[in-house]
């Protein structure tokens, strides 16, 4: 075949005079484009780009699994013994991601750290972007290190303007000053990139350094040294964890390695390979509708393409002029494809679920293999919807296209065209059903029974400084005026203090034992741990229901008591009362356990996650806990006003209690639960946005292969109408051909997402991948739509004059 | 049968056609026997739907017979593949058709230069044959014009110099005044004859004894058959 630019000049030319045409062929492919470049380049940030590190293939994390079999974090006894017995890593480091108070520049500020020991910036092959990072020695495994910092660009540039004299300069952390030493360059960190600055783990206070059952949230990752692959590392991790677990007791945690790519790509796979896929199906049924519109440009062409047969082109001649055609409209929707995809990418990512690391989306970006990726895929779709109507196009039946005055009848082209609809219709009916089981995930996920009620609470972080949590008269203090001020302040009908909110992302885990089970490691059960005010329960909304909530009596000096949940209750005392039993997980000076008594069971909360029942929560009044919670206190309001209205009474009563206490996470605890249902949210719009747009473009598809069937069959029609057919019977006759087409459309397409949409399984909640109520609303939903696009034409077939169709030519 | 001037071009032997629609035969040619030499001009005249223009499709190898051989510049067309076809037509045959047919999207040159491309022929030698066509119907003045920018007549003057430009071996006319008035369908019908007069072969169809008359040759066809000619 042979391509003259001659052929794309006549094409261009020819789009030209026709603007209605070539806009709705170059628009219905470039928006389809856009879509696939759009989310190509998102996916190729994300998941096919390697990580801002050097060598990151050879990057690797250390979970950390307990002995009762639930993941723990690392602790620093289990660091240095991993860390000095494996034979397979190059480096080693390990950071707790830490909560500092900055204070000094302006109102005191809640600041994320990462609190590091070993050599983190060795082993992720970071360079400094200004000044120097942090090196191993002043990262060790004790007490003591230098009061260094090294600050993220993002941290930079908002607290220093970007100035390079910020080498040397101090920053008040926690009432520590620290030196500033260096700079990272932009969108880089561990593990975020949003994280404000590194620290050395030996300038914080009172870390349990030696205590090997005790963690708190360390993560630990490696440089594999050359050579080495994953399955040998695992092998030798396995053998060190099973060294140290000989020597320090069967109690001891074991290590699991995992890439660091999985750790940080981790839950998004799914969800973006899902979008991709519906953006390709976009894209098919945008093939399918730009080839069905060449096949009707097709129809006007007949008699050129004839002429040029009898004036000798050969068939090679005719496909490659059509297919010219076809590339040009392929290359303008590329372009306008990639020009879309250039404005909409930050858009889409707004859109994105919030589990997409920042680390990731910063490397999301229009960059020239989105522009090669969108002309590719254009070329493709191009062959994909020029070639089949051009071969067709080219089997021109020469003699009866020349004749005078002729309409060439193509069975075989009429029934490629319905072919093509009846695609679309499928096409659309498994996207559509694909975001209508996700719409409905997400009302059985807003209608889940939480166990508490998000509506009209206000939250914030309110951490003391270090000195004021030194004693407890101090931090209590500061909390119960705190709470005592925020009650009173108009609008607010409860205020409660509490060490842990549910669905922040945020806990804390103690081992229990219940009465009659002896205290040792392997009886220990470990449950959520929940310090809170009295009024925690009725500002929260957790219904207690048996037993009693906490007073303010339960205080230090009185009995020790505590609350359960509900499964605690059925899973410890099935056939009996709860109430009154004890239990522990707290010891005294002389290690012996303190036990509490349970005096309430309230509602199970879902702490973690939404979608799964939370683990046992146990609840400890505020006023009896020896360990200072200050640095980690939340503080909820229940408002009888839109709870941001009392956000900044809050303020300003922290402030002035204390100035030094920065107010941060400030924001309604619906957020949170917003936040929770964030990846279904983001799937569901995404999904639902493709779906609509293949919804469109089918109704586009059924429009016009009605208006052309009306078009070809006017005689048809005028007979009968001057048989008697009235314009009902004419409106029936177009539309019941319209709904064959779909009702064939819908049935391949519902065969089609039963072996679909199980791939969603993992994405719904509540609802099977073939749930009936979604199959039935979305197919009667997409049929109503085909009948209303096939109306117009049907109208327009009623206004056939006979007279005039039935004097024409046949 | 006429006497012949030159070379015989065009030799038919027992053409048939028959249309096979449904279960209904319909005999479209029978039985033609026709000779057309070098330089004849001959018109084919006959009734609405007496297979004037399906006799004419068959001459210009946009379909083929039933049976019968055919026989151009002394070969044989039958086993042609449509590659084939599609070569001789373009550096054998030249059509003019009733309707025109000139591509909209094409200027007037370009429609006049569109076979000489498929011959892949040097962009010099085929502007000078296109210029050299154009100015022999009188249109060399409107290359830059589309056709919908010109009178029937025009249109038609240009339409025979699409067929003359690739200097064909016989001229096919298909009722080309058809859709032209009395004036515009003689001045059609001298370019015709001044063409002829310069050596051309033409083969045209037309149902007006008028426009019969300017040939040298008249056949007549009824129902598929020659019934005179002279």
């Amino acid at each position: 075949m042979r391509f003259s630019l001659k052929n794309f000049r006549y094409a261009v030319r020819a789009l030209r005079r026709r603007p209605t045409y070539a806009a709705v062929a170059i628009g219905t492919i470039g928006l389809a484009i856009a879509a696939n470049t759009t989310m190509f380049t998102v996916f190729n940030g994300v998941i096919l780009q390697p990580l801002p590190f050097r060598d990151a293939d050879r990057l690797v994390t250390i979970d950390v699994r307990a002995h009762t079999g639930f993941p723990i974090s690392l602790s620093l006894p289990n660091y240095r013994d991993w860390r000095d017995k494996n034979r397979v890593f190059e480096s080693f480091a390990a950071g707790a991601d830490w909560g500092m108070t900055l204070t000094g520049r302006g109102p005191a500020q809640a600041i994320y750290a990462l609190a590091a020991v070993g050599d983190p910036f060795g082993t992720l092959g970071l360079r400094p972007h200004l000044g120097r990072l942090l090196t191993p020695e002043e990262l060790p495994d004790h007490e003591g290190a230098p009061f260094v910092t090294v600050i993220s660009h993002g941290f930079w540039q908002q607290h220093f303007g970007g100035q390079t004299d910020v080498l040397g300069q101090s920053l008040v952390l926690d009432d520590q000053v620290y030196t500033i030493v260096g700079v990272l360059p932009p969108d880089v960190g561990f593990p975020q990139a949003s994280m404000d600055l590194y620290v050395p783990m030996g300038t914080l206070p009172n870390l349990p350094w030696d205590v090997r059952s005790s963690s708190f949230g360390t993560r630990g990752f490696g440089r594999l040294a050359s050579g080495v692959s994953l399955e040998t590392a695992r092998e030798d991790m396995a053998r060190v964890g099973q060294e140290v677990r000989a020597e320090a007791g069967d109690d001891t945690a074991l290590p699991e390695l995992r890439t660091l790519s999985e750790f940080i790509v981790g839950d998004v796979k799914t969800p973006l390979n899902l979008l991709m896929g519906a953006v390709v199906f976009v894209l098919l049924i945008a093939v399918a509708n730009v080839g069905n519109l060449m096949l009707a440009r097709g129809e006007d062409r007949y008699r050129e393409l004839a002429v040029r047969g009898a004036l000798g082109a050969a068939k090679t001649d005719v496909v490659s002029l059509l297919l010219a055609e076809a590339f040009v409209i392929a290359i303008m929707g590329g372009l306008l494809g990639a020009g879309v995809a250039y404005l909409s990418v930050e858009a889409v990512m707004g859109l994105l679920p919030a589990q997409v690391p920042a680390l990731l989306l910063a490397q999301v970006k229009v960059s020239w293999t989105s522009l090669v990726f969108a002309l590719g895929v254009a070329l493709g779709a191009g062959v994909l919807f020029g070639l089949v109507p051009a071969f067709r196009m080219a089997r021109t039946d020469l003699v009866g296209s020349l004749k005078s005055g002729a309409r060439t009848t193509d069975q075989g082209r009429e029934r490629l065209r319905s072919a093509l609809v009846v695609g679309e219709v499928a096409i659309a009916l498994v996207l559509l059903i694909a975001s209508g089981l996700m719409l409905r995930t997400l009302d059985k996920l807003r209608n889940v029974d939480k166990g508490f009620n998000p509506e009209s609470v206000l939250t914030a972080s309110v951490p003391i400084s270090k000195e004021r949590n030194a004693t407890r008269e101090g931090w209590l203090g500061f909390y119960s005026e705190l709470r005592g001020e925020a009650a009173v302040i108009p609008g607010v009908r409860s205020a409660a203090m509490t060490l842990l909110l549910p669905l922040e992302d945020r806990s804390w885990e103690m081992g229990l034992h219940p009465e009659g089970v002896p205290v040792t490691p392997e009886t220990t059960q470990s449950v959520l741990y929940n310090v809170v005010s009295p009024e925690y329960f009725e500002t929260l909304g957790v219904p207690i229901i048996r037993g009693r909530g906490f007073t303010s009596s339960d205080r230090q000096g009185s009995n020790l008591v505590a609350i359960i949940d509900e499964t605690m209750a059925e899973r410890f005392w099935p056939d009996a009362e709860p109430l009154g039993h004890q239990i522990t997980f707290e010891t005294d000076s002389a290690s012996t356990p303190v036990y509490r008594t349970v005096v309430g069971v309230a509602r199970n909360v879902r702490h973690y996650e939404l979608t799964e029942p939370s683990r046992i929560q146990v609840y400890v009044p505020f006023e009896q806990t020896g360990v200072r919670w200050g640095m980690g206190l939340r503080i909820a309001l229940r408002t009888s006003v839109p709870p941001s209205q009392a956000a900044g009474s809050l303020r300003e009563v922290v402030t002035r209690l204390d100035p030094s206490v920065p107010v941060s996470r400030l924001q309604p605890l619906d957020n949170l639960v917003e936040r929770a249902m964030g990846q279904s949210t983001s799937i569901t719009r995404l999904l639902t946005a493709f779906g609509a747009s293949a919804l469109a473009l089918a109704a586009l598809g059924i429009f016009g292969v009605m208006s052309y069937a009306v078009t070809r069959r006017q005689r048809e029609i005028g007979i009968r109408i001057a048989l008697g057919a009235g314009a009902a019977e004419v409106i029936r006759w177009v539309t019941t051909r319209a709904l064959r087409l779909t009702a064939l459309g819908v049935m391949l397409g519902l065969v089609a997402s039963v072996a679909l949409t199980r791939m969603l399984s993992g994405l719904l909640y509540e609802v099977t991948p073939i749930d009936p109520v979604v199959f039935a609303i979305v197919s009667a939903g997409l049929a109503s739509v085909a009948l209303l696009a096939a109306y117009l034409p049907a109208r327009r077939a009623t206004r056939v004059d006979p007279v005039v169709v039935l004097s024409e030519e046949g | 049968m006429a006497s012949s001037n030159g070379e015989t071009l065009i030799k038919l032997d027992g053409i048939k056609k028959v249309f096979l629609t449904d279960e209904v035969e319909t005999h479209a040619l029978s039985e033609i026997h026709l000779n057309i030499n070098e330089g004849d001009y001959v018109a084919i005249a006959g009734p609405s739907g007496c297979g004037k223009t399906t006799l004419l499709s068959i001459i210009g190898l946009l379909d083929t017979p039933s049976a019968g051989s055919y026989t151009l510049a002394g070969e044989s067309v039958a086993n042609l593949t449509p590659a084939q076809q599609a070569y001789v037509r373009n550096r054998q045959i030249g059509f003019i058709f009733q309707a025109f047919n000139l591509i909209g999207d094409l200027t007037v040159f370009e429609n006049v230069e569109l076979p000489l491309t498929y011959r892949k022929m040097p962009t010099a030698e085929r502007r000078e044959r296109v210029m050299e066509a154009l100015e022999r119907v009188g249109m060399a003045h409107r290359t830059k014009h589309y056709p919908s920018q010109l009178s029937g007549g025009q249109q038609q003057r240009v339409a025979v110099a699409r067929a003359i430009a690739g200097k064909p071996a016989i001229l096919l006319a298909d009722e080309p005044t058809g859709n032209l008035d009395s004036k515009n369908g003689g001045a059609v019908m001298d370019l015709l004859k001044e063409l002829h007069k310069d050596g051309s072969t033409i083969c045209m169809v037309t149902h007006d004894p008028r426009y019969a008359e300017h040939a040298d040759r008249e056949v007549h066809l009824f129902d598929g058959q020659v019934v005179q000619d002279n």
